[in-house]
């Protein structure tokens, strides 16, 4: 851009036009402007061009930015991370769902002479007297299980269950449950560790082949160097048993003739 | 803790940031994000465009945290960032067919602006409303002209400022302001708009 440099009365209006000027400063200038009408219509333009300017406005952006992993989650965001939580995690609040939902609808497990039977809704009142009219017997709904060895009994022989026992069952569940939690975490972090000591053995193993190879390369050097001084010695022994051979003397050449370039042309 | 941020300074917060408070930067990020994106806006023209330059710059920003030297010019910082990411999207074959470049030192020859058809000013400044003529007119205007006005007017950055972000003395700005504040009231006239932004003829 090769625009000229404005003087200095221009470049304080444009100071004046957007506050930068001290009060003496500014005073000046009003001075200045009240001697030169010139200079008082010139501000006034560009006060009018910048009134008009001020209608240009432009919306702001329609979503506000964040660094990633710091904004506030909205609802959608936090029901996409906890897709992507681990199966264990699922599986668990599964679990206590179900255990609330079955609560609720009354479950309840009583001993029965063959085993524990599973029942829904509320406690039977007590046996009704047997009817003097035979009927046809109802089909019964219970679920009876054979008592294994793997079913321990929740309460004493021929009482039912009752919501204590079932808290208890309920909390031994979620102890277990955390149990596993606790268990899976830890896996994790042995396999991280494992991992990392992998790594750590890798470098070790890695650093170690390489001061050998350079060990190996020294040792090659040092050997040769010491043949070289074998070879020296032995050359050194040669030379005290046999005498010195005749000094050659150093600074004695043989000096050409100057070449005849007259010569050359005939 | 936003409040809290809210009411801690620029250079506060950019202090915290480096000692690896990402909350800090994100009150950065929500004080200066809009002024950003109405400038890149202002400069690209498109939305999309302009959102990503401003995120692009507080992106950078983040990551060269360290390397501001004096953390109360965070705001003058991060818009020189977000201005050579708008003049690099410029240098991109499409953004060269949508506007003209902001690399372009030369004025523009009053000739080389397009000549608007017969009686059309009138007809469009009604039409588009004040705010799309003014965006027009400033698109027409010397790329660092239509910087410093940009930066003055609508940022709310001094001379001084803008010219610690465009790496020239503030005299040097005041003098484009001058020159790009003498083509707008040309423009605008050219289009039938005088100081009052009514049809003067």
């Amino acid at each position: 851009m090769n625009e000229r440099p404005i003087d200095a009365h221009t470049e304080q209006l444009i100071a004046a036009l957007y506050g930068e000027l001290s009060p003496e400063e500014e005073a000046a200038l009003r001075a200045r402007m009240d001697a030169d009408p010139g200079l008082r219509a010139e501000y006034l333009e560009l006060s009018e061009t910048r009134a008009v300017m001020g209608a240009w406005d432009v919306e702001g952006p329609a979503s506000p930015f964040a660094l990633p992993g710091t904004a506030p989650a909205g609802f959608g965001e936090r029901l996409r991370r906890a897709f992507r939580a681990p199966l264990l995690t699922w599986g668990f609040a599964g679990a206590t769902l179900a255990l609330v939902g079955l609560l609720i609808a009354g479950f309840r497990v009583d001993r029965v002479d063959r085993g524990l039977a599973f029942r829904f809704g509320p406690e039977p009142a007590a046996a009704p007297a047997p009817s003097l009219v035979s009927g046809p017997a109802a089909p019964s709904t219970d679920v009876v299980l054979p008592q294994g060895p793997e079913m321990t009994p929740v309460a004493e022989q021929g009482v039912p269950v009752t919501r204590e026992d079932l808290d208890r069952y309920a909390g031994g569940i979620m102890q277990a449950m955390s149990g596993l939690l606790d268990n899976y975490q830890e896996r994790r972090n042995a396999e991280l560790a494992y991992i990392l000591k992998g790594f750590y053995d890798t470098m070790t193993s890695e650093q170690e082949k390489k001061y050998q190879e350079l060990r190996s390369q020294v040792h090659g050097v040092g050997m040769g160097l010491l043949a070289e001084q074998s070879v020296t010695n032995a050359a050194l022994k040669d030379l005290m048993e046999r005498g010195a051979p005749p000094a050659t003397p150093l600074n004695v050449y043989e000096e050409k003739p100057p070449l005849n370039r007259n010569e050359d042309k005939q | 803790m936003g409040d809290r941020m809210n009411r801690l300074t620029d250079a506060e917060l950019v202090l915290l940031t480096r000692q690896g408070n990402t909350q800090a930067f994100n009150s950065l990020v929500e004080r200066w994000d809009a002024s950003l994106y109405r400038f890149a806006r202002r400069l690209l023209g498109d939305p999309e465009d302009a959102r990503d330059v401003s995120q692009e710059a507080l992106v950078k920003a983040y990551l060269n945290i360290r390397r501001l030297r004096d953390p109360e010019k965070f705001k003058a910082w991060v818009h020189h960032i977000a201005l050579n990411l708008c003049r690099d999207r410029h240098r991109s074959p499409r953004a060269r067919v949508a506007t003209r470049p902001l690399e372009d030192d030369e004025p523009a020859p009053p000739g080389a602006w397009p000549a608007a058809p017969a009686a059309a000013p009138d007809r469009d400044a009604h039409r588009a409303g004040l705010a799309g003529v003014l965006g027009e007119v400033l698109d027409r205007l010397p790329a660092e002209q239509r910087v410093a006005i940009l930066l003055r007017e609508y940022q709310g950055f001094t001379s001084q400022e803008i010219g610690e972000i465009t790496g020239v003395p503030a005299a040097t700005v005041r003098t484009r302001i001058y020159y790009g504040l003498k083509s707008v009231r040309r423009m605008l006239q050219e289009r039938g708009i005088d100081g009052a932004g009514l049809d003067s003829r």
